[in-house]
């Protein structure tokens, strides 16, 4: 019935974004149009609003709709550590945990030998004239605890280690309220590893 | 029976919708085959820690339509050393793609899981380069494309002294007037003997071989030509191995 029409044009834009498929693509775009005309104009709106105005910060490189970003552009934040992280996403994740005062870098990516990604398709060179620049004394790794992961902390530390800047990469370990019987021998080995005297 | 185990190591790992992952696993007794493990991108998942690439683990699969699904697993050996560091992690992941390119699915090829257990193992060390160049050259052999180095592939002359031309298209070494107008690579004679011993010679040995940069470089070129010419392609991760060797 809609095979050509505006509402399967809809449908099959639902279905474009990741984690939706046909079905929930179809319920998406008939509960758009089961509202007010005004709810439609206000997503649209919202939607266009944010691809135009929202960029890349020229300090740390997330995203952000102003320059620099509300991080960079706090006088309160420490920046003389550096939180490298791989997506913005990362940012958000970091921020919430509310436990880093510190300025992010943005990767936009890791390392992935095994699909021959390179430094080269990182914002590894901003990174570098960032602490070139002076005034950073701690590099944090926040890659994620894959094998990308660890390629991109290990290549990043290669690099940044020669500048005279402490270089340290986040603990890896027991989730808080987990249970010793239930964690897996890898992350146990981990915890293991990075265990610390208690004072 | 719904479901088996296997004992295999995870060769590569793939993202697939939301949280679930698709894995090349291989095992000594049913070779390569993939399987799905559902919901290991999860910060919960209990199997995340046992699917990543490069782990040696027990599996206990559950048969599916289409692809088989993990149902249990358990890791049981992480190969810490090729984790150290960006060479190991870079050459065992162009070592697990090369395993992949060249094993049919469901295929069991005796000594490949050998030789990729051993290998793990001493990835990570200073002989990476060397021990790369001899898991190309046994691969080969195990796989049936062993080159040949002896005599001229075509006319069977004798190696003359000096320049030895190796000839991908036509399986191995080859005269001046059989090599024809194929791609070829020149090779010393110290670089042939070379070849000849890294393919027979076991992996924790390498170390006692003393190649020299030139010869390193012959063998990879000439190991790299071969390789291509018979996969017809170029591998994912040679570009980054030849990044972290400046070329």
């Amino acid at each position: 019935m809609h095979s050509n029409g505006p509402v399967a044009r809809l449908v099959d834009e639902f279905a474009r974004l990741p984690g939706i498929g046909p079905k929930t693509a179809q319920r998406l775009a008939f509960y758009i149009l089961s509202q007010p005309p005004e709810t439609a104009r206000r997503l649209a709106a919202a939607l266009t609003e944010a691809r135009d105005n929202t960029r890349r910060c020229s300090v740390c490189l997330n995203l952000t709709d102003r320059e620099p970003c509300a991080v960079c552009a706090d006088p309160r934040r420490n920046p003389e550590m550096l939180c490298v992280v791989e997506q913005p996403r990362d940012v958000l994740a970091m921020e919430k945990s509310r436990g880093f005062r510190g300025l992010y870098h943005v990767l936009h990516g890791s390392i992935s030998p095994m699909n021959g990604i390179g430094p080269d398709e990182l914002t590894v060179r901003e990174l570098l004239q960032r602490i070139a620049g002076g005034g950073v004394k701690e590099v944090i790794l926040a890659t994620n605890p894959n094998v990308e992961g660890d390629a991109t902390a290990l290549y990043l530390s290669k690099l940044i280690q020669p500048l005279g800047v402490r270089v340290t990469r986040l603990a890896h370990g027991l989730p808080v309220g987990a249970s010793l019987e239930y964690a897996d021998e890898i992350t146990l080995s981990k915890a293991l590893e990075g265990r610390r005297e208690l004072y | 029976m719904k479901l088996y185990a296997d004992e295999a190591v995870v060769i590569k790992s793939v993202s697939m919708r939301e949280a679930d992952r698709v894995l090349t696993l291989y095992s000594r007794t049913r070779g390569k085959f993939r399987v799905v493990a559902h919901g290991v991108d999860k910060p919960a998942s209990r199997k995340r820690g046992s699917v990543q690439p490069f782990t040696f683990g027990k599996f206990l699969l559950r048969r599916g339509r289409d692809l088989d699904s993990v149902d249990q697993c358990e890791g049981v050996e992480y190969f810490t050393g090729l984790r150290q560091s960006l060479e190991g992690l870079s050459y065992a992941s162009y070592l697990a793609e090369l395993v992949d390119a060249f094993s049919p699915e469901g295929e069991t090829t005796a000594g490949i899981f050998e030789l990729i257990m051993e290998s793990f193992r001493l990835l990570g060390g200073e002989n990476d380069r060397l021990l790369a160049r001899s898991f190309e050259m046994k691969l080969l052999c195990l796989v049936g494309y062993r080159p040949h180095l002896d005599s001229c592939t075509m006319c069977g002359a004798a190696n003359t002294p000096g320049k030895i031309i190796f000839v991908p298209a036509l399986g191995g070494v080859a005269c001046r007037d059989c090599a024809g107008g194929e791609k070829s690579f020149a090779l010393s004679g110290g670089t042939l003997e070379i070849l000849k011993v890294i393919s027979g010679w076991p992996l924790a040995k390498l170390s006692r071989i003393k190649t020299g940069h030139v010869r390193e470089e012959e063998i990879k070129k000439a190991l790299r030509g071969f390789i291509q010419y018979h996969l017809e392609g170029r591998l994912k991760s040679i570009k980054f191995l030849d990044w972290l060797d400046g070329d």
